[in-house]
């Protein structure tokens, strides 16, 4: 079981700039005038690149509770919580980002917590982030298809199953990102033939059959994101 | 019955200046436009960012009917005749936001009107902004459900209706606010939402009216709201 909740940004970079505004983010973990508010790891930071989707992005990830997410919020919007450091590194920022949309991802129970991906050592070379709009009360069985169904596949493949996720308030919405350890265990999933009887065919029927409309992009890790599969040489 | 014509706006905003607009609507746009063309400002929000577009503003007009609505208008428009004052603003408020999106709305007869809002106290400073769009020909039929159905569960769980409209000149487009009694508020009913089978219930009762419905949180910024 799942406990957390995640703060999931997509951010309209300024081009070129993806990787400064993604460093600067996590910069902020290691600001000594910010006491507590530092606790908060990033899940998963990702960027775009001109494979598949809309670019150019950053995302960003972060694991909450639902009190450390609303703590966030009174930060923002309250005076006894202000979070001045953020609305200094906030301003600071406009020349790296141009705006964003964010949403609030609710995780399947088997959706992997930080920890766990790291216990397991995943590291990523290219991730598939996949935001769904289903009918609606189809999001709960959606996920559940992808317990039962996709991850077994995932992991025929050797790729791993980063997250699945509803989205808070928005009730037709999931979201699911997969991630490959390299591109060749991503393109051998895609390139798989599927025979009418294959659990690739009967995902895919079932997959075809119930997403009304949905939105990919394919991702890189951030360079200093946690589950990258290339460390800088530092 | 609620008469009342509303004009809602959704307004990008350019770098650092979401609090610097929201201050001129509350501190000379809105009383310019109440007193000079009897156009109300319902509220000026900020959208809360973790959960939509950023940064952004939405801003919530009311005039009594279509025949005020109609002075209001022409009274304003050209604003560079009419409305000097308005036009000095406007053009001021270009280094905040460069472009925007206006939805023109009629209430559903049940939605209050800024006047009962006031008189109950009901506008808080945290609200659940619902974008909807029904199945063809579906909103009046929705709008039935949401005021039989939906309200009482609403209600029970603290939620105030701000207001449900239908788009005027566009079908199936409408929209809904909620006023939240606060962060707490909110916290409490996204901590209750996966084991809450009444709304789980009506949530998928919702496909038998709506294409989608998109829901997002727009909160009132600090007075002096000038930090990002």
């Amino acid at each position: 079981m799942n406990p957390y909740v995640y703060l999931h940004e997509i951010v309209r970079t300024v081009p070129g700039r993806e990787e400064p505004y993604l460093a600067s983010v996590l910069s902020l973990q290691h600001d000594p005038t910010r006491g507590e508010r530092r606790q908060h790891p990033v899940f998963a930071q990702f960027r775009s690149i001109q494979t598949s989707g809309t670019w150019p992005y950053g995302i960003n990830i972060w694991e909450n509770t639902w009190a450390s997410q609303t703590q966030n919020l009174v930060g923002q919007f309250l005076d006894t919580r202000r979070d001045v450091s953020m609305e200094d590194w906030w301003n600071r920022n406009l020349h790296l980002r141009r705006g964003g949309y964010d949403r609030i991802l609710i995780p399947a129970p088997y959706s992997p917590t930080a920890e766990e991906l790291q216990s397991r050592k995943v590291t990523v070379e290219v991730f598939v982030q996949d935001v769904l709009w289903l009918p609606f009360g189809e999001p709960r069985r959606f996920l559940d298809e992808v317990e039962q169904r996709l991850v077994p596949i995932l992991e025929r493949y050797g790729l791993d199953l980063i997250g699945a996720f509803r989205v808070a308030m928005r009730p037709r919405q999931a979201l699911t990102i997969i991630g490959a350890r390299q591109w060749s265990d991503l393109a051998a999933m895609l390139s798989a033939p599927s025979t009418p009887d294959s659990e690739l065919q009967r995902w895919r029927d079932y997959h075809d059959g119930t997403v009304e409309h949905a939105e990919e992009m394919v991702l890189l890790p951030a360079r200093h994101g946690p589950l990258t599969a290339r460390r800088p040489v530092v | 019955m609620n008469d009342c014509v509303y004009i809602h706006e959704s307004i990008p905003i350019e770098g650092g200046a979401r609090g610097r607009l929201i201050e001129l609507l509350r501190s000379r746009w809105g009383p310019h436009l109440e007193r000079d063309h009897g156009v109300r400002l319902v509220g000026a929000w900020a959208t809360v960012g973790s959960t939509a577009e950023w940064p952004e503003v939405q801003v919530h007009w009311e005039t009594d009917d279509w025949e005020q609505f109609a002075r209001a208008q022409a009274g304003q428009y050209p604003m560079e005749e009419r409305d000097i004052y308005l036009a000095e603003i406007w053009n001021q408020a270009l280094e905040f936001r460069q472009h925007g999106h206006s939805m023109l709305l009629r209430a559903a007869p049940f939605s209050p009107d800024l006047a009962a809002l006031t008189a109950q106290n009901v506008i808080g400073d945290v609200i659940l902004h619902e974008d909807v769009r029904s199945r063809p020909g579906r909103m009046g039929d929705y709008h039935d459900a949401l005021r039989s159905e939906y309200l009482p569960l609403a209600e029970a769980r603290g939620l105030r209706l701000l207001g449900a409209y239908e788009h005027a000149l566009i079908p199936n487009v409408g929209l809904n606010l909620w006023s939240l009694q606060g962060w707490d508020h909110w916290q409490a009913l996204m901590e209750t939402e996966p084991d809450d089978t009444e709304l789980s219930q009506w949530t998928e009762r919702q496909g038998e009216w709506l294409v989608d419905i998109d829901g997002f949180l727009v909160a009132v910024p600090p007075a002096a709201a000038l930090r990002t």
